[in-house]
């Protein structure tokens, strides 16, 4: 126990140290060098983090921009993550689901969410949807292969088990290989997840009038490093907290999965 | 006596062959034997010599590639909850508590919760898990969690036991531990088991009935009825004298097989 | 015998069905645009119109001023340059980090804090930095390359059993050796899994970036081509993206059984 205080100790005193060190080299870099004339030195852009949070960048604060990109992704990753499990746990239990989906899937999924941008815009306009249509794919082809992968993977002599005590297929399919399938569900929203943030804020870089990914558009079309720098440590600390609200998810979901074995 | 008894499961004639990339591979050949009610018949053979293969034919897992097996009149064709498995894998579900295994059965069957509350805690209580109803398998040592198995199994009430080496992943002192338990709960709870293993004091000490099976392809070698008191003396004289005599053929059909 | 047929026979049927799923799509594609005209072929263009783009424009330089190969060539020279960096980088940072527990505790907190940001949302930082052109591409490619490699390296020599440490101290190896002989190898699936992930990122960075600043590049092509409301262009592009990452990821899948298992077989 000692141990591990005392570890925990020097990893925070380490910690402080390296982040001291970068931004420590950031303001020197930023004041001594050439720099200073593109960057924005560390307490520059902190200080306008918060006034950006309680005033307005464009039209609105930056909390008002996170709030819209947060609502897409919700949105998007909601309704994409509920068809890729569905469709992926039913091509993953069912060969005939497999051999009529799969190679239609094998074909959509390489494309990049980002490459679908254009063609969102040509048949959903400037609107939210073509947004929540990115969103909704990169969501989508994220879940699906786990979700099938992990339906295919169910141990078939916990199927057997069940069929022994009477299960029929759609009872196997919605009491054993469901829930059987949930770490490797959750593997595939974890990564979901982060991809289907980094498509809003593309989303938003590319054709927007609102959200974080706008903010730092606009900042590089006004030249205004300040605020490109202030979006995107939004859009890492939003990042960031997505990432741990999935895994928390996943850590309460998946107790049978972990410990003791 | 014995004769009296109804036959609940009878194989006839089965065979299995299996397609390997290396050709067919015969695992079990023209198996013939019979299990009457409430009897404890041990099949007992040496090795990878296709037990499993037997338990999984019976349950209904697989399909006989000849001959067939009657459960109580019926071929068996696939699986029912007149036939219960103990995996050798112990097979529990993961997601699910002890009590959420143990109440599956009556639960796809559309068992009330209260009445099948009750029924599983019987079970579990049979077994000697209580305390543990919200454990998950995890969290449970792998005698327990052949309890657990046991439990769910026995909570469905099937007519016929089928136990797969269910202590073969066990070690040595709780494999004794549990094969007393099991003792104990087939006298209180009396079912037909089929009970398959290696172990030829494990055999002795549970069995009415042995089948000693030859090494691969299965096939019956001989067979013996055991009729010594139960609980059984694992050191008294007879017992050993039948494990020395059983021991003995298994060296000699090992050999025989090989040739 | 008589079972295998029956096998073989089954996967066949399925095959089929798989065939019939794909023809029954681009089917249903035809019909609905092309006979129903549901949408206007300048917003779904039919599979045919497609195909035909995608021929015209293997020659044709209309509406960005360069062919399909050239723009090909273009994001390919690009991402290959910031991938190869971004890996070479990135692996021997992961494993570094994960070998030696001082590197660790000061790298670590710095990486987590790059980690959650998306490597395209950089872009706008390093065109202002370099200005459009090859470098802020080479750049956030870099970037997006080095977390996915560093991440799964590290996770990888993670994965050593103390107890192969443990023989490795039997055998009187150094620490090198040590790394060397028993963590690497046992770190090598991950590793590869990582430069798969990797270039999945790259590929998908390299595209923003073109789609947001670029003249030249297969995400700049279908840029344009929505400029000029010409949608099956958008289409052609999208498809070829989509093939090369398949092809790369195919490429990357054949070099991890290669290496991976002749390692593990040895």
């Amino acid at each position: 126990m000692n141990e591990k205080v005392k570890e925990t100790m020097i990893s925070a005193i380490c910690a402080v140290i390296s982040i001291g060190a970068f931004l420590l080299l950031w303001w020197w870099g930023t004041h001594f060098t050439t720099l200073s004339k593109l960057m924005p030195d560390p307490v520059t852009v902190f200080s306008s983090l918060i006034e950006y949070c309680v005033g307005t960048v464009g039209k609105c604060s930056l909390i008002v921009h996170m709030l819209n990109s947060l609502r897409r992704v919700l949105i998007g990753f909601l309704l994409g993550s509920l068809v890729g499990i569905s469709l992926g746990l039913l091509m993953g239990r069912y060969m005939l689901a497999r051999a009529i989906f799969n190679p239609i899937f094998r074909f959509i999924r390489p494309i990049p969410p980002i490459a679908w941008i254009p063609i969102s815009i040509v048949w959903f306009g400037l609107g939210e949807q073509a947004k929540i249509f990115l969103i909704f794919l990169a969501a989508f082809a994220n879940t699906t292969l786990n979700a099938m992968t992990g339906a295919m993977s169910v141990d078939p002599e916990i199927i057997n088990a069940s069929r022994m005590l009477g299960a029929k297929e759609r009872q196997i399919f919605t009491t054993i290989v469901i829930p059987a399938a949930v770490p490797s569900i959750f593997a595939g929203l974890q990564v979901g997840i982060s991809s289907a943030w980094a498509s809003v804020v593309a989303a938003e870089m590319i054709k927007a009038q609102n959200g974080l990914g706008w903010t730092i558009q606009a900042g590089m079309d006004n030249n205004n490093m300040t605020q490109i720098l202030a979006g995107i440590i939004m859009i890492g600390v939003v990042g960031f907290l997505l990432a741990y609200i999935m895994r928390k998810a996943e850590e309460v979901m998946c107790r049978w999965n972990k410990s003791g074995r | 006596m014995e004769q009296e008894r109804k036959i609940i499961i009878e194989s006839e004639h089965v065979s299995k062959v299996f397609d390997t990339p290396d050709g067919e591979h015969e695992v079990v050949h023209d198996l013939n034997f019979s299990a009457r009610e409430n009897e404890f018949l041990v099949l007992f053979g040496p090795g990878q010599c296709g037990k499993t293969t037997i338990i999984n034919m019976i349950a209904g897992f697989e399909q006989t590639s000849e001959g067939k097996i009657m459960a109580e009149g019926e071929k068996v064709e696939k699986p029912d909850i007149s036939r219960g498995v103990v995996f050798q894998s112990i097979s529990l579900f993961p997601w699910m508590t002890t009590m959420g295994n143990v109440e599956y059965g009556p639960k796809i069957a559309g068992v009330k919760k209260k009445e099948r509350r009750e029924r599983a805690q019987k079970y579990i209580d049979l077994v000697g898990l209580q305390g543990f109803e919200n454990s998950f398998p995890n969290q449970l040592s792998g005698g327990m969690r052949q309890r657990v198995g046991i439990a769910r199994a026995y909570c469905n009430e099937p007519r016929v036991m089928l136990m797969d080496e269910p202590f073969g992943a066990l070690d040595a002192q709780t494999r004794y531990l549990m094969q007393e338990e099991l003792q104990r709960i087939w006298s209180t709870e009396k079912r037909t088991v089929i009970f398959v293993t290696n172990n030829i004091e494990e055999a002795l000490y549970l069995a009415d009935r042995i089948i000693v099976l030859t090494s691969c392809p299965a096939t019956v070698k001989k067979e013996y009825v055991i009729d010594l008191p139960r609980p059984r003396d694992l050191v008294s004289e007879e017992f050993l004298a039948l494990r020395k005599e059983i021991t003995g053929i298994l060296d000699s059909s090992q050999w025989e097989g090989e040739t | 015998m008589k079972k295998k047929k029956k096998k073989k026979k089954k996967f066949n049927k399925y095959m089929i069905i798989s065939c019939c799923s794909v023809l029954a799509v681009i089917g249903i594609w035809y019909f609905c645009i092309n006979i129903l005209h549901l949408k206007q072929e300048t917003v779904f263009p039919g599979p045919f119109t497609v195909a035909k783009t995608f021929v015209q424009k293997m020659t044709s330089k209309v509406p960005d001023g360069a062919t399909l190969p050239t723009h090909l060539l273009e994001s390919l020279k690009v991402v290959l340059l910031g991938y190869s960096l971004g890996v070479l980088f990135g692996v021997p940072a992961g494993i570094l980090m994960a070998w030696s527990k001082w590197v660790d505790r000061f790298m670590r907190p710095l990486f987590d804090l790059i980690r959650p940001v998306p490597g395209l949302a950089w872009i706008p930082m390093f065109i202002l930095l370099f200005g459009i052109g090859i470098m802020p591409k080479a750049a956030v490619i870099f970037l997006s390359t080095s977390v996915a490699c560093i991440v799964n390296s590290y996770t990888g020599i993670r994965q050593t059993k103390q107890e192969h440490l443990w023989v490795g101290d039997v055998f009187g190896f150094s620490n090198r050796q040590k790394l060397f002989r028993i963590a690497i190898p046992t770190a090598l699936p991950m590793i590869f899994t990582g430069l798969r992930v990797a270039m999945g990122a790259a590929w998908m960075a390299s595209v923003a970036a073109e789609l947001l600043a670029s003249s030249a590049g297969l995400g700049y092509m279908i840029q344009q081509g929505r400029y000029a409301s010409k949608a099956s262009l958008v289409f052609v592009g999208m498809i070829m993206i989509g093939l090369v990452g398949l092809i790369f990821d195919a490429i990357l899948h054949w070099l991890e059984i290669k290496v991976a298992k002749g390692m593990n077989a040895e």
